[in-house]
């Protein structure tokens, strides 16, 4: 005589004895995990020295882009124009207008360029930003060097050595990045303003 | 019945072999392109300071010849106070310079120069890096050829090369500039 074995045990043999052949011991599993504790260090350490050098990378690009940047208007727009220099903002107090006369501004808040035209402008630091400040548009002022970017020093100089000849301008300005501020660049040129 | 639960479940001595032989293709792969763009990235960051250099180099020298042109030639000892066109022909017709110190724009003391045969920087990488760091990779050499009749100098062409050394390897970047009165 049959006995009939209820389908709820059928089932209940048939996944254990799959539990027995396909899964996995408790030893493998511990020498799999040991494996992959070796690995993923080994891994990881590896992606973490290729980020590391890319963000290198990547924060100098940024610092020469906007150094470039910056310091090409500035010697362009002070080759490509006449000025005359002065010390205030209403241009009552001219500079470097006699010979062997200097004058040297940290900053650059107390050196304005008129132009022919009439325009006065500055170039200046303003926290850590250079900012272009003009009269023609005095309530908005451009800003050439921003965030991550910041100003170290910006120092703006002239002097003028003979009455025959234009006075000599001369810009230092030094850039860092704000999460690297071992990494200065310094760009520095001196210029003849034309007469 | 051992054997044939063992060929069931288990895998077999080839099945491994060729399992582990793939892996470490991959892996030997994937190492090499790490490398590589490791090196790559070294490489620009480099490129990137040399051009720096360079560049703040032709700055220097265009604040010379603004400031003190000249316009004859190297004849007598005139030390401090020689001209633009006096210092880039020092050495004859192709000066050269070593410019592996630290620039500074008031100042107008040039190094030592040198003549077309020398290596003015004698192979020493010892340009100050940007970070302080003490580890020196980098020479600026400057070569002046002058143009002009006799004595009268109306331009300059100067060739900037810097070099750096990274992995044993040699890496150069140079830039040209023209000086003259013409501006």
């Amino acid at each position: 005589m049959v006995i009939p074995i209820p389908l709820f045990q059928i089932l209940y043999i048939q996944h254990e004895n799959s539990m027995k052949t396909k899964g996995f011991t408790f030893i493998e599993t511990i020498v799999v995990l040991a494996v992959l504790a070796m690995v993923l260090p080994a891994l990881f350490t590896i992606l973490f020295a290729i980020m590391q050098q890319q963000v290198r990378v990547l924060k100098l690009q940024e610092l020469k882009r906007q150094g470039d940047q910056a310091f090409g208007f500035i010697k362009d727009t002070l080759r490509k124009n006449s000025y005359k220099i002065y010390s205030d903002k209403l241009a009552t107090n001219q500079v470097c207008l006699l010979p062997t006369t200097s004058y040297t501004n940290i900053n650059g808040n107390d050196f304005y360029l008129k132009s022919d035209a009439g325009s006065i402008i500055k170039f200046y630091k303003n926290g850590t930003k250079l900012e272009l400040y003009n009269s023609i548009t005095p309530s908005t002022n451009r800003v050439y060097i921003t965030d991550p970017i910041q100003v170290d020093s910006f120092t703006i100089a002239c002097n003028l050595k003979s009455a025959f000849s234009s006075p000599l301008i001369s810009v230092v300005l030094k850039i860092k990045h704000s999460s690297d501020t071992t990494v200065v660049f310094s760009y520095s040129t001196i210029i003849h303003v034309r007469k | 019945m051992v054997s044939k639960k063992l060929n069931k479940n288990g895998f077999s001595l080839i099945e491994v072999l060729v399992f582990i032989t793939i892996l470490s293709m991959f892996f030997v792969v994937a190492a090499s392109v790490v490398t590589v763009s490791l090196k790559d990235m070294k490489i620009n960051e480099n490129k990137i300071l040399a051009t720096q250099y360079a560049e703040q180099l032709a700055e220097w020298l265009y604040a010379q010849k603004e400031s003190n042109w000249g316009g004859t030639s190297y004849s007598s000892d005139c030390g401090t106070t020689c001209s633009f066109t006096e210092n880039v022909t020092k050495s004859g017709d192709n000066t050269n310079y070593c410019f592996n110190g630290s620039i500074n724009i008031s100042s107008t003391t040039w190094p030592t120069s040198s003549n077309s045969t020398g290596n003015p920087c004698s192979g020493a990488f010892d340009l100050p890096l940007y970070d302080g760091s003490t580890v020196h990779r980098f020479k600026r050499e400057v070569k002046f050829v002058k143009k002009g009749v006799d004595t009268v100098v109306t331009d300059v062409h100067a060739t900037v090369t810097v070099q750096w050394k990274d992995y044993g390897n040699t890496y150069t970047t140079i830039s040209d500039t023209l000086y003259s009165t013409r501006e």
